[in-house]
């Protein structure tokens, strides 16, 4: 299997001068054709740097960002620009990053009129076919972002990132505004674009969010990744107490698991909070004095998961759920 | 009876569109009941219609609601404003637009009950701050010399359910009240919110779309659509026989259920004309009879407007 997108040991610091935090510390990851990669994270933990990470939208201070094989992370945003229509993203909150001036047809047109040598009648076929695709209505097409209810809106955020059909797509929390009908089709029509072999890359508040179409999930907490693995491991038997505490929170259909659930202290901290040792012990259940002095880092766990947790080595990190 | 809702109709004041076309449901004493739907559906136009609060965008045009016996709709304002945050309480959607943002915490609070009643002000400061222990706000003795604009969203989020259940009040109403925290504090907030409706007693409605916060937190359901309450009854009845083609849709993609790649389409738009069933569009079991509107078929607790529901059936 071809790895598209890839971090290695980066590191992204964030802020101005002295007041600069660590936003992600060395993350490994990568995502290959075909596949979908979920990202799950409350918010401040990291999860838009590492979805802009991959595609060098940020600077890292450490590591390495490679797209397709080839080292990303010195290229100068000038050759950078040649990779940008086969490396794509759908940023946060489609009401603000759209142009408020131009039609929905417009916006979705605009990345082929930058980076392909498309005549205008090719383009517009391009985009009543990819319209349809989306099930967006040829009358939507000509109405601008003010005129477009918010799940409509979020189809011309995504039809942009997909139009040039690129290898890598990331999507920041694509779901988050969007009612579950609308969600879920969004949902399908990711695991479409990853039967045609794209790389996906998507962020989340909560497992629920990715977890329909993720192969794998990693689990991000204060800028660094506290569990990873294939998301049907990870749903069976997660292993690091915040992984449990998150699919706990899960408000299922299930009304037998009703009220039972892994209560958490406190809120999710910023990156300012950061206390030496684990960075989820103060909040964690099961938490130990050496929790408060060593960092875990990411232990390899069986053959394909990876878990930063001092009690898991021992297999004692599993939280009976209470009522 | 604690709530009865029947027949509401409200319309846009601009153009006459109606919004709301005959919304039902009923809220007995001690019991939650989930109000949830998608994004336009209805659901705080609901709310705002009973609390007297459409003005000046909607107005009701039909219907009654009954609390304790009384009809709200008719009430004129002096006595809505009686009711209003004493026997009624109210979590709005945005709390930070609840919170007077030139009024400390405590102040705010300690106000909401001098206005229903004479108190005096230690007992009212105590109430305030054991009322703000109970929402799980950390040193409420400190927050409340705060000004609004230093809590964190969640502890906004807090206090604004903390002064709905202030004067403890006999029905809640929570529009969304966790909308955009963070899930970890969404569960906290839920869990206590749930724990102070049953420890009183009191009768609640809990506006949502996401049909987890009904199934983990609501004894009764009223499921809308374009609206309408086109499915209610109780949780567990409603969950395990689900009548409404829109419900099963809403039961089937949650995402414990969310099988996805089937490449079909969940979402989309409706109808641009009046007349027969909101839902046929996106209905796989539409028919020719769907034209006509649905009659609401069912007997007892368990009701669903469609031509084709089979209540209680496997």
């Amino acid at each position: 299997m071809t790895v598209v997108g890839e971090l290695r040991r980066v590191s992204v610091s964030l802020g101005p001068g002295e007041r600069r935090v660590a936003a992600l510390t060395r993350i490994d990851m990568q995502v290959e054709e075909g596949r979908v990669l979920g990202v799950v994270g409350e918010s401040g933990a990291g999860k838009s740097s590492l979805a802009r990470s991959f595609l060098r939208l940020v600077a890292p201070e450490d590591g390495a960002v490679l797209f397709e094989g080839s080292d990303i992370t010195a290229t100068p945003e000038r050759r950078l620009r040649r990779l940008r229509s086969r490396m794509t993203m759908v940023f946060r909150d489609a009401t603000t990053v759209l142009d408020p001036r131009l039609t929905a047809r417009a916006l979705i047109e605009e990345p082929l009129r930058l980076h392909t040598g498309m005549g205008s009648g090719e383009r517009r076929a391009a985009v009543d076919a990819l319209a349809e695709r989306l099930r967006l209505r040829p009358a939507e097409l000509e109405r601008r972002p003010g005129e477009l209810g918010i799940d409509r809106l979020q189809l011309v955020n995504v039809g942009r990132a997909i139009v040039t059909q690129p290898r890598l797509l990331v999507l920041d929390e694509p779901t988050r505004d969007l009612d579950t009908a609308a969600a879920a089709d969004l949902l399908n029509l990711l695991a479409e674009l990853r039967t045609g072999g794209m790389a996906i890359v998507m962020t989340g508040h909560d497992i629920a969010a990715v977890q329909p179409v993720a192969d794998r999930i990693a689990v991000l907490y204060l800028g660094e990744i506290v569990e990873e693995g294939a998301t049907a491991d990870i749903l069976r038997d997660a292993l690091h107490p915040y992984t449990q505490a998150l699919l706990s929170a899960h408000l299922a259909a299930d009304l037998t698991r009703r009220g039972r659930r892994i209560r958490l202290r406190g809120e999710p901290p910023t990156p300012e909070d950061r206390t030496p040792g684990c960075g989820f012990a103060p909040r964690c259940p099961i938490a130990e004095n050496r929790c408060r002095s060593g960092a875990p880092t990411p232990n390899q766990v069986g053959t394909d998961r990876r878990v930063a947790c001092l009690r898991v080595l021992e297999g004692t990190s599993r939280i009976p759920l209470t009522r | 009876m604690l709530l009865d809702v029947q027949d509401l109709r409200v319309e846009r004041v601009a153009d006459g569109a109606p919004a709301l076309a005959g919304v039902s449901f009923r809220v007995v004493k001690g019991r939650i009941l989930g109000l949830v739907g998608e994004h336009g559906a209805g659901k705080s136009l609901t709310a705002s219609a009973i609390l007297g609060l459409l003005r000046p965008a909607a107005r009701v045009v039909g219907g009654r609601a009954l609390f304790e016996g009384q009809d709200l709709l008719r009430m004129s304002d002096a006595d809505l404003t009686r009711l209003r945050g004493a026997r009624i309480g109210f979590v709005v959607q945005s709390g930070h637009a609840t919170l007077d943002p030139s009024t400390r915490v405590g102040a705010q609070l300690i106000r909401a009950m001098s206005i229903h009643r004479p108190i005096v002000k230690a007992e009212a400061a105590w109430r305030a701050e054991t009322i703000m222990s109970s929402m799980g706000i950390p040193e409420p003795r400190q927050r409340m010399r705060e000004w609004p604009h230093e809590l964190t969203p969640s502890t906004v989020q807090r206090v604004v359910v903390a002064l709905a259940l202030i004067n403890e009040p006999q029905l809640l109403i929570a529009d969304e009240p966790t909308a955009g925290l963070n899930i970890t504090t969404q569960m906290q907030i839920l869990d206590l919110l749930h724990l102070e409706l049953r420890r009183r007693r009191i009768g609640g409605v809990i506006i949502t779309r996401d049909l987890g916060v009904v199934a983990q937190y609501c004894d009764d359901v009223a499921v809308m659509f374009a609206g309408q309450v086109v499915e209610q009854g109780p949780v567990a009845q409603v969950f395990a026989r689900p009548a409404h083609p829109f419900t099963r849709t809403l039961i089937a993609i949650m995402p414990d259920r969310l099988a996805t790649g089937g490449g079909r389409a969940y979402g989309g738009p409706l109808p641009e004309s009046g007349g027969g069933c909101p839902y046929r569009p996106r209905c796989d079991q539409a028919a020719e009879r769907c034209a006509t509107a649905p009659p609401l078929v069912g007997a007892g607790v368990h009701a669903a407007r469609c031509h084709f529901a089979r209540i209680g059936a496997a």
